[in-house]
């Protein structure tokens, strides 16, 4: 049996270079959406379980949060930038409520969990790139 | 099957089939019906992939346009200067104003044919009907009546399966040569060749893909969503421009050159097919003369305020400078072109259009597939390798192409 070897040629190109990649890209992304929810659902939960409540004071008045200053901790982590290959800063925003500030044990337990938290973020982040 | 997957497959059907032959103009239209009357079935495989790899070309638009968050011009400055990035425009300019030149053609011949106008007459006339709605800038009612219109050119798919009811024995005969390449001379059929690839390209479509999805601040998560909506669309379309090309290898003279030729196709319809066909005709190339009169405003646009809002652009004064410009060079292009043309007729028109439209079809996708890559881990190393293979290979078969054509 000869085998028509230009044909084959042409049938490859024609599938590897036109249907192939269309369906690969879609699935490829697919995936990617599916890791990148499984990890935000990761650091949610790390988030919720680490989240400290505290009670209010008895009578005590209720006011508006008013953001009068930021402060930003710079973070060397393990993610490169893809753009320049610099490491980039890993920012952490912290939501307290006016009782857990008026609470020294629980404002301070918030605060000493921010690296078990970032930790575990990154954890999940190196495993996906590895 | 449970009433909601019929639902669901109506669902898909619908858009699916609207937004396919409503894309179709005359640009297709003639080309498809070229190949299909010259070459029967040889080069329907020829669409296909001609196809793919504009829907692969749309998916790396989106996929780059929610991660860079900025449209495709704004990107190519950054990376290869300003010089290099209004030299890439300026092709694509000239890509958009030679698809709207063919366009006007289309439509001035269609009109001849249909109330025997005089040519001069009719081009002025739909040269001015576009620019007057252009400038109108709100036309979204009329866009809509206008694809309703459109839709009369569906025909295509009725009469194919009227041909395959009479020729069953044709089904394996289509579905071989789609799923094989048969084998052809390649030299000959280079220019052909080109002219499908030009009538696929469309270079308009990816500069909206891009600003729509940054425009509608599309996520991550929803970007298999939109491929799934470019996987459709592709089958939809692919399914339209195969069916011009059937019909035509059925019933049009395989030395078709006048419109009445391409009009042939259509014989089964009797006296009503040259109705439906202007009604279609119209219809789509109003619809995509003004597409490509806003994509040409966005880029000139965005090179110079780097905005990411079509509305902004159409409320700007640049809006009116381009569209006036744009369709005032559409038209001395086509009077210059009939004139150069001479009697040869709507085939050799619609072919030469389509084979400079695919000279430079490759300027939005090589700025895709570099913007691509810039953007690392994200992208797949197996599609950034086809697709610059595809970007290299459709540079060279254009410049094989100009080398031919200028006789070198």
């Amino acid at each position: 049996m000869i085998i028509d070897v230009g044909l084959l040629v042409k049938v490859f190109i024609y599938i590897v270079g036109g249907i192939m990649p269309l369906v690969y890209n879609y699935y490829f992304v697919k995936r990617k959406v599916a890791i990148e929810t499984e990890n935000t659902k990761e650091v949610s939960k790390e988030v919720t379980q680490n989240t400290v409540e505290s009670k209010p004071p008895k009578n005590a008045p209720v006011e508006p949060i008013t953001i009068s200053n930021t402060l930003s901790l710079q973070y060397i982590h393990d993610q490169e930038s893809i753009t320049k290959g610099t490491p980039t800063p890993l920012y952490v925003l912290l939501v307290i409520d006016q009782n857990t500030m008026n609470d020294p044990e629980a404002l301070n337990k918030v605060i000493s969990d921010v690296p078990k938290i970032v930790g575990s973020f990154e954890n999940s982040s190196a495993k996906e790139q590895g | 099957m449970r009433v909601s997957s019929i639902r669901k497959f109506f669902g898909i059907l619908g858009p699916g089939l609207i937004s396919a032959v409503s894309g179709l103009e005359i640009t297709n239209i003639g080309a498809f019906s070229y190949v299909g009357a010259a070459y029967g079935y040889k080069l329907l495989w020829v669409i296909i992939f001609a196809s793919s790899i504009m829907a692969l070309l749309q998916q790396l638009a989106v996929h780059v346009s929610v991660y860079t968050r900025e449209g495709l011009v704004t990107e190519m400055k950054k990376i290869v200067g300003k010089e290099v990035t209004l030299l890439l425009i300026a092709l694509l300019i000239l890509a958009n104003i030679v698809t709207l030149e063919i366009n006007l053609i289309g439509v001035t011949f269609t009109l001849q044919q249909l109330v025997s106008v005089p040519w001069v007459l009719g081009l002025v006339s739909i040269s001015l009907i576009v620019l007057a709605i252009s400038l109108q800038k709100e036309y979204r009612y009329l866009e809509r009546i206008l694809t309703i219109m459109s839709l009369v050119l569906s025909v295509y798919i009725v009469v194919m399966f009227l041909h395959i009811i009479e020729n069953p024995v044709e089904v394996g005969e289509i579905f071989w040569s789609i799923t094989v390449p048969p084998n052809v001379e390649f030299k000959e059929l280079f220019m052909d060749i080109l002219a499908i690839f030009g009538a696929a390209a469309a270079p308009y479509a990816l500069i909206f893909q891009s600003s729509s999805v940054i425009m509608k601040g599309m996520r991550f998560e929803d970007v298999p969503e939109e491929f799934l909506d470019i996987l459709t669309g592709l089958i939809f379309a692919t399914f339209a421009s195969i069916s011009i090309a059937v019909v035509a290898a059925a019933y049009v003279p395989s030395n078709a050159s006048s419109i009445y030729d391409i009009i042939l196709a259509l014989r089964a319809l009797g006296p009503y097919a040259i109705i439906l066909f202007s009604i279609g005709v119209f219809a789509s190339s109003i619809l995509a003369i003004e597409a490509i009169i806003l994509c040409n405003a966005y880029i000139v646009y965005e090179y110079r305020y780097l905005t990411l809002s079509l509305g902004d652009v159409v409320r700007s004064k640049l809006y009116s400078i381009v569209s006036f410009i744009t369709v005032v060079l559409s038209a001395i292009f086509a009077f210059i072109h009939v004139y150069l043309r001479g009697n040869s007729g709507f085939v050799s028109l619609v072919k030469d259009s389509s084979i400079l439209i695919s000279f430079t079809s490759w300027v939005p996708a090589l700025m895709i597939v570099v913007l691509y890559w810039k953007i690392g881990e994200e992208a797949s190393s197996f599609v950034k390798i086809v697709s610059s293979l595809i970007v290299g290979g459709l540079i060279a078969i254009n410049l094989a192409g100009i080398i031919a054509l200028i006789g070198l």
